[in-house]
């Protein structure tokens, strides 16, 4: 063999790379040389051969494996298989895990605005820049659409001496797109909240905007009354707000186009101040956070608190003490109520005159009445439930639970006309109490000798007992009242009889 | 009652209430007036309209769908709506693959709101949850991007 004097062992790296080979006196190459060519012609033929290999297989993959494989493309048209994208965005997942999954669906995912028009982020300090990427390609790739953004951030440790300059290029972004805003749900840290107003407030506009709901996040050295929300000259005018931990009259909103509010923790003189300040909130959940200086307010109070427009309440009292919540509703009127929800009251009960004096002076039409808790006795309740004759909806639970029998036995009295004496409108009533058989409640339903037209239109009942110990004996449910029983609940109306006896459920 | 006729021949009498749930099948008879013709359901097969008659029947007294439901509901509305709540419901939509979007179809040019979106919501449950390669096992796709796509894939899984 002859060997090369040129090539001193070096081997190319890739096919690619080769060297050139050496020349002999003669004018040929070395035996080596000419060996690593054949081989790398080889190799150039196999790659080329493996190379062909791979787009075929890539184009059989793109072309008919998924297109045969995947029946979600294969068989919906787009708009369906947007609709299905979009039930899976509304869990919480996220627009980018559908482009993961393959190029069909990233095609159809990246195409459509409206699966980017929804935002919801999270933001890290540590993924700032990430984040902000991820707010622009929404705001981008959701094209001209209305937008609903939430945005979090956490609240420094040191509030007063943070610095939040690294979220203002997520203001200038919420700033450039503000117009289209149809939502936007800020929870961030209150000393962040102020940004809004200036610089950046000045160029909001939100002529879009329909829900805006402002959570302040307060560090250890902060207090409650030090948040508040303005976008500046351009007052927004949402008519659905929420808010929590922030006095209404700190938020820089057009109340008057404020149709519905939905608070938690705030003061009960802010509850007050927020029946005012809204004249035509029409809705209102309100959860509160009492302080003593609830109580002297309420003291001060020299005339009623009249809101005109409200038809929804649903007040969350949390632990409120006895004679806040009696001065509460010896001091607001609703004329206009129609649903009243009171719920959450721990430590306290609710007098039943104060209620009945509430409702009195309301004089409202009260169709819908649900409360947690009461203090009071089946008899009261039945009281009570004489003042609002116009009752659609009741739900209550009695606290010790009440003996029900003589409240149902009233429900079934009728009148020579065969109408009902007591809540003739009554269609759905849920309660929680004792009975000592369910067959009244069966007989609320039945109505076998009613005259059509008088029939008391009730079609949901859910009525569960307590817990009842060892050696007590559940509520009896006679053999007669089981046909009917299940002809009704076959016939479309919603009977529930729901009580634990040792452990066991009786009849659901 | 109201007779209808599947694509494979198949004749079926409904009651008026449960065919108008089908927004189609309620226009048709709107547009013929009293009459025992037949209304042929060319784009469904009796296997198909076997379970969406189910779905009907159990549903017919069901208030129609708000309008809300299109409008700013918020997140936790939304959210709510995503899932079945109904056991009925995530029993009725545990079919295979194949039948499943049958009925979506069939929903879909029925004109039946409800089961449509229903039934969204069920193709939309299989998938929550679930990472990039169990939502390809579920659907038997094939990772069809280049190297290159690939990596920028995995950079957005991790920013994201």
């Amino acid at each position: 063999m002859q060997h090369c004097t040129r090539c001193e062992g070096a081997r190319p790296r890739r096919s690619q790379d080769r060297l050139r080979p050496c020349t002999l006196k003669s004018g040929h190459p070395c035996d080596a040389c000419t060996v690593l060519k054949t081989l790398d012609d080889d190799l150039d033929e196999a790659e080329k051969r493996v190379e062909e290999l791979r787009q075929r297989r890539e184009k059989l993959v793109t072309t008919a494996v998924n297109a045969s494989h995947d029946l979600l493309v294969r068989m919906l048209p787009i708009e369906i298989i947007v609709m299905i994208f979009e039930s899976y965005l509304a869990s919480h997942e996220c627009v980018l895990s559908l482009g993961r999954i393959c190029r069909a669906w990233r095609r159809i995912a990246w195409g459509t605005p409206k699966l980017w028009a929804h935002i919801a982020i999270e933001l890290q300090p540590e993924s700032l820049a990430d984040d902000l990427y991820f707010l622009t390609t929404y705001i981008t790739r959701s094209g001209t659409l209305p937008l609903s953004i939430s945005l979090y951030a956490k609240a420094a440790e040191d509030s007063a001496t943070a610095d939040y300059s690294p979220y203002f290029p997520f203001l200038d972004a919420l700033k450039q797109c503000s117009h289209r805003w149809k939502s936007l749900e800020l929870e961030f840290p209150f000393r962040l909240l102020d940004y809004f107003k200036t610089p950046h407030g000045a160029l909001f506009r939100t002529p879009m905007l329909q829900e805006l709901a402002i959570y302040p996040i307060y560090g250890s050295d902060a207090s409650w009354d030090e948040g508040s929300f303005s976008l500046g000259p351009n007052k927004p005018s949402p008519a659905r707000l929420l808010f929590g931990q922030m006095a209404p009259k700190r938020i820089d909103v057009d109340w008057s186009r404020v149709f519905e509010v939905e608070v938690i923790g705030i003061y009960l003189q802010e509850a007050f101040e927020l029946l005012e300040c809204g004249p035509n909130i029409d809705r209102c959940d309100i959860g509160i956070y009492f302080s003593e200086s609830d109580f002297s307010f309420l003291s001060a109070l020299a005339t009623s608190a009249t809101t005109h427009r409200l038809r929804t309440l649903r007040f969350a009292l949390g632990c409120m003490e006895e004679e806040n919540i009696q001065l509460f509703f010896a001091n607001v009127t609703l004329p206009c109520l129609e649903h009243l929800e009171i719920a959450g009251i721990y430590k306290s009960s609710l007098l039943v005159d104060t209620v009945i004096s509430f409702l009195g002076r309301s004089s409202c039409p009260l169709t819908s009445f649900d409360i947690d808790r009461l203090g009071f006795s089946g008899d009261d309740l039945t009281r009570l439930l004489r003042t609002t004759p116009l009752l659609k909806e009741l739900g209550a639970n009695p606290q010790p639970p009440a003996c029900l029998d003589p409240f149902f036995e009233l429900l079934n009295e009728k009148t020579d006309e065969l109408g009902y004496k007591f809540l003739p409108l009554l269609n759905t009533l849920n309660l929680k109490g004792t009975v000592s058989s369910w067959d009244p409640v069966v007989a609320l339903c039945l109505q076998e000798d009613c005259d059509q037209s008088r029939k008391r239109p009730l079609s949901v009942v859910n009525v569960t007992g307590p817990d009842l110990k060892e050696g007590q004996r559940p509520p009896a449910l006679s053999r007669e009242a089981l046909p009917p029983a299940f002809l009704l609940t076959g016939g479309g109306t919603s009977i529930h009889f729901d009580g634990k006896y040792s452990g066991r459920t009786v009849f659901n | 009652m109201v007779i209808l006729i599947t694509s494979d021949n198949v004749k079926y009498v409904v009651e008026k209430d449960v065919a108008e749930l089908s927004v189609l099948v309620k226009n048709m008879l709107e547009d013929i007036g009293p009459s025992d013709e037949p209304i042929p359901l060319h784009n469904v097969t009796s296997t198909v309209f076997n379970k969406v008659l189910e779905y009907c029947i159990y549903h017919r007294n069901d208030p129609p769908p708000s309008d809300d439901d299109e409008g700013c509901a918020s997140p936790l509305h939304k959210y709510l709506a995503s899932h079945i709540c109904s056991e009925w419901d995530q029993r009725f939509f545990d079919v295979d693959q194949a039948l499943l979007f049958d009925i979506i179809l069939a929903a879909n040019y029925l004109d039946i709101k409800t089961l449509l979106d229903d039934a969204c919501k069920a193709v939309a449950h299989l998938i929550q949850g679930k990472s990039t390669e169990e939502i390809r096992g579920i659907f038997n796709i094939v990772n069809d991007f280049t190297p290159e796509e690939e990596a920028r894939v995995k950079k957005e899984n991790v920013s994201s």
